[in-house]
């Protein structure tokens, strides 16, 4: 943990590589990977509870939905657009784009 | 609430930053983190606490089941609380039954943790329950 850099900075570098992670954990559930969906599950839940607690509202509720989603549909129904809208909104937090100022700065 | 020490317990190295880094300014509180619930029980027989925060999923134990293990080893005089996404899952009923008094959704403005966490820091609070 680097303790020297402000949280809020340090997240948002990490936001960058968590829609890296995301779209190695769709691929994998794409090519029906074993263990993907809860692999994938598990990442988005983390991701809608952390980026949330930072004030990163869309990323919250986006991974939340997709979360859903993954959860109730078979990996074949899941389609590739649905996954770009969080990818979107990962990218606008790691660049300062977000709409809504985050709440803890 | 200056002054007191609160542990908090996630293996989320972000979570862990944004909660070290805010509530000591919102809850005037020191904040005392650890990644897994062995590295938690570890820190509970060096020093005191005056509050447990706990996320729930952790790589080495189950959330009720830490819950349970620092109930034997603190008593019943320190608070526990889980900061956690499972709130509204059947977690949040073993977590109760496990002796936490509290259960904080996730996500939470750090607002919101520093307001859930205050009935439970002020003299006699850990005889409350939260629901």
């Amino acid at each position: 943990m680097n303790s020297r850099m402000d949280p809020y900075v340090a997240y948002r570098l990490q936001l960058l590589q968590e829609g890296q992670t995301l779209r190695s954990f769709w691929e994998q559930l794409g090519q029906g990977e074993p263990e993907a969906r809860d692999r994938l599950a598990k990442f988005l839940h983390r991701l809608h509870g952390t980026s949330g607690t930072y004030g990163f509202e869309k990323v919250s509720d986006l991974a939340q939905e997709l979360r859903e989603a993954v959860v109730a549909r078979p990996p074949r129904v899941l389609e590739e657009p649905m996954v770009e809208p969080l990818l979107a909104a990962l990218l606008e937090a790691s660049l300062g784009q977000e709409t809504e100022a985050p709440a803890v700065h | 609430m200056h002054g007191k020490r609160i542990l908090y317990v996630d293996d989320d190295e972000a979570m862990l930053r944004i909660v070290a880094a805010t509530l000591p300014r919102l809850a005037g509180v020191e904040v005392v983190t650890a990644t897994t619930g062995n590295h938690a029980l570890a820190l509970l027989g060096d020093g005191r606490f005056d509050l447990v925060l706990l996320d729930y999923e952790l790589p080495d134990f189950d959330g009720a089941e830490l819950c349970a293990e620092i109930r034997l080893r603190v008593g019943a005089t320190t608070p526990v609380v889980f900061l956690s996404g499972h709130e509204d899952g059947p977690q949040r009923h073993a977590g109760m039954e496990a002796g936490a008094n509290a259960f904080l959704p996730k996500p939470s403005p750090p607002a919101a943790i520093a307001a859930g966490i205050a009935p439970l820091l002020r003299p006699g609070g850990a005889a409350g329950v939260l629901q």
